[in-house]
């Protein structure tokens, strides 16, 4: 751990009052926390539930290029301290997601991150295209792993030449941050990650999920309805750990951290990995209003450990 | 009959009162839970916590067989069916949980003769009344519940309510029924499960003076057979204003659907779907639509939808 984090000039930082924000690849972000894609919706919801203004940053659902209905139930299995989903991308399309949806989430004043996710290159160009010529979107997310949908993005995230590809089909129609989200199942992370970044990402953001099944000894049958579906929560968080520790070390662009985050000290294991900020995947789904308390352990572990700025503790467990 | 959401949902720690085995295989437990119990409705639901680890996982979602606003109880039954309902067999009294709720749309009762719009401020079109929406974010966000937005049909008043119940599914139609009796409601319960063996008590509807009629599969109990076909007889009298509200395994929802479909009676089921979350996040409690592509949730569009808009699946007899 260093001490030598700039204090911002109000002088308003010290031990006791730690500083939680950041700036993530030139996202103004108040602390480290970001509600991750498919668990928030496009914020509709959540109000219902929880706090959006808890958040340093929020990532809105997969979206895509024409609206999609989703898989065929059932959609969703709880498995050992996780679940497994195959949605399908449900989502009204990007045109309705930019004219309707983010001027709507925009005026909780936090900042908000499109996940985007395409069957073709040029897809991706079009919807880099759509949310360029939108207000109100801090990021793109690059959805180069969801392993849901047939045609999807599965064969992107796997191969780093389409990974390359689909981050430059991005990143020639939208000059703001752009974030690529890595897939655990690539044999080559690192490499993905790399060709990302040579594609024009200037953030990566881990894991997305784990390709799994899971049968009903009953009926004989795969329980979901698209017969695979991804893995998340506290079960994948070793693997994502792995990635993440494996990826921040590789790349010098800031990294999202993510998989089976459901508190404070899955935070900061993160952060130690090698996050600058980390998401909340489907722990949101089981304690929706668990992000301001996150936010206040992280405040409370900082006070007790004497850490000025979390952002201190970026890849303090590299070796 | 008044269907919507009621405005809020709360995360409350509810304390376990009592436990008790009903008939059969299922099991009641009547939990403290004052905010849920003040706002919920019949036919809501709630999503359970079992404990504080991440195993297991997921919330579990009930609806509610009792609601007691003024003593501040709510009453969950079920069967053991899996790891969770087996965990919550072992429950004690003074046990506390999370409990989220209530979710989902629920049905309100207006007395037969008053006005549909005489509560609160709806905009009426047709013969359905909508709640205002008011989303404007700014008074939306606040530390641990908000208020959701009252959504979705107000129904104009009604006759005769028939309740068809299978199985469990007869837990979340009791606070109906109670709720409708005591708004001076004509209503009729039909009930029916494999065995007198698997019939819940539902001697609390019978003396709130529903007209109860039971069937079981091998005659143990009631008439010997299918609920359907008890329904089936009493549902040929009824008038095109009656109301009809179904809960069960879904051939028994099919089979009322194709019977008050050719009847002409409306009839609204409850319907159940794999969730994750109850709060509309996911997106995994989908049902198909009956008349165009796409997808319902069951936990925001749902729990209850109107019979005709939603595919059932297999819909033949």
């Amino acid at each position: 751990m260093s001490a030598e984090r700039p204090v911002r000039s109000d002088g308003g930082v010290s031990m006791n009052h730690p500083d939680l924000s950041l700036s993530f690849a030139g996202i103004k972000m108040k602390n480290p926390l970001v509600a991750a894609s498919g668990v928030f919706g496009y914020g509709e919801e959540y109000v219902n539930v929880g706090d959006i203004t808890a958040f340093g940053a929020v990532t809105v659902k997969g979206t895509t290029l024409h609206p999609r209905v989703g898989n065929c139930p059932p959609r969703v299995c709880e498995t050992p301290s996780g679940m497994l989903n195959s949605i399908g991308l449900e989502n009204p399309g990007a045109e309705i997601v930019a004219r309707e949806k983010i001027p709507w989430l925009r005026n909780f004043g936090v900042p908000i991150i499109v996940n985007i996710s395409g069957d073709t290159y040029d897809e991706f160009s079009a919807l880099g295209a759509i949310f360029a010529g939108a207000e109100g979107v801090d990021a793109l997310e690059v959805n180069v792993s969801c392993p849901n949908v047939a045609a999807g993005g599965m064969a992107f995230g796997i191969d780093p030449r389409s990974c390359y590809r689909a981050a430059r089909a991005v990143s020639r129609e939208w000059s703001g941050p752009l974030i690529v989200k890595l897939t655990p199942n690539a044999p080559d992370i690192v490499g993905t990650a790399r060709a990302a970044v040579e594609g024009g990402a200037t953030a990566i953001s881990l894991i997305n999920t784990l390709v799994g099944v899971a049968i009903d000894i009953k009926s004989r049958r795969p329980v979901l309805g698209n017969v695979t579906g991804g893995l998340c929560g506290p079960a994948i968080k070793p693997v994502a750990i792995r990635c993440v520790y494996q990826v921040s070390q590789a790349v010098d662009v800031p990294i999202i951290g993510m998989g089976g985050v459901t508190c404070h000290r899955d935070v900061v294991e993160f952060m130690m990995a090698g996050a600058n900020a980390v998401a909340m995947g489907s722990g949101l789904l089981v304690d929706p209003a668990s992000p301001s308390r996150i936010v206040q352990g992280l405040e409370r572990y900082c006070r007790e450990e004497g850490v000025a700025n979390p952002q201190e503790l970026v890849g303090a467990a590299w070796r | 009959m008044e269907i919507g959401m009621s405005g809020k949902a709360v995360d409350e720690r509810a304390q376990v009162l009592s436990i008790e085995a009903g008939n059969g295989r299922s099991i009641r437990a009547l939990l403290s839970a004052p905010q849920i119990a003040s706002m919920a409705r019949p036919m809501q639901f709630v999503m359970v916590r079992l404990g504080n680890g991440s195993d297991p996982f997921l919330r579990r979602p009930f609806g509610l067989s009792l609601i007691n606003a003024s003593s501040g109880i709510i009453g969950v039954t079920w069967e053991v069916v899996g790891r969770g309902t087996e965990m919550m067999s072992n429950w004690e009294p003074g046990q506390e949980f999370s409990v989220l709720g209530p979710l989902g749309n629920g049905i309100g009762v207006l007395s037969p003769t008053a006005d549909a719009c005489s509560e609160g401020s709806k905009r009426v079109t047709g013969r359905y009344a909508y709640a205002d929406i008011n989303d404007d974010p700014k008074d939306a966000s606040s530390k641990n519940w908000n208020r959701v937005s009252p959504r979705g049909p107000y129904l104009a008043r009604r006759g005769h309510l028939f309740l068809i119940a299978g199985g469990t599914g007869l837990a979340p139609l009791l606070p109906l029924a109670a709720e409708a009796r005591s708004k001076g409601w004509q209503v009729s319960l039909f009930y029916g499960a494999r065995s007198s063996e698997s019939l819940l008590d539902c001697s609390g509807a019978e003396a709130l003076g529903c007209d109860v009629r039971l069937a079981t599969d091998d005659g143990t109990a009631g008439s010997r057979g299918f609920v359907t076909d008890l329904a089936s007889l009493s549902l040929e009298g009824a008038q095109k204003s009656d109301l009809a509200v179904a809960c069960g395994p879904a051939p028994m929802l099919r089979v009322v659907k194709s019977l008050c479909s050719r009847l002409g009676v409306e009839l609204w089921v409850s319907l159940e779907e794999r969730m994750a979350c109850g709060t509309g996040l996911c997106k995994g409690c989908a049902v198909k639509k009956a008349d165009s592509e796409g997808y319902y949730h069951v936990c925001t569009d749902g729990p209850v939808f109107r019979a005709r808009d939603v595919d059932l699946g297999g819909e033949t007899r």
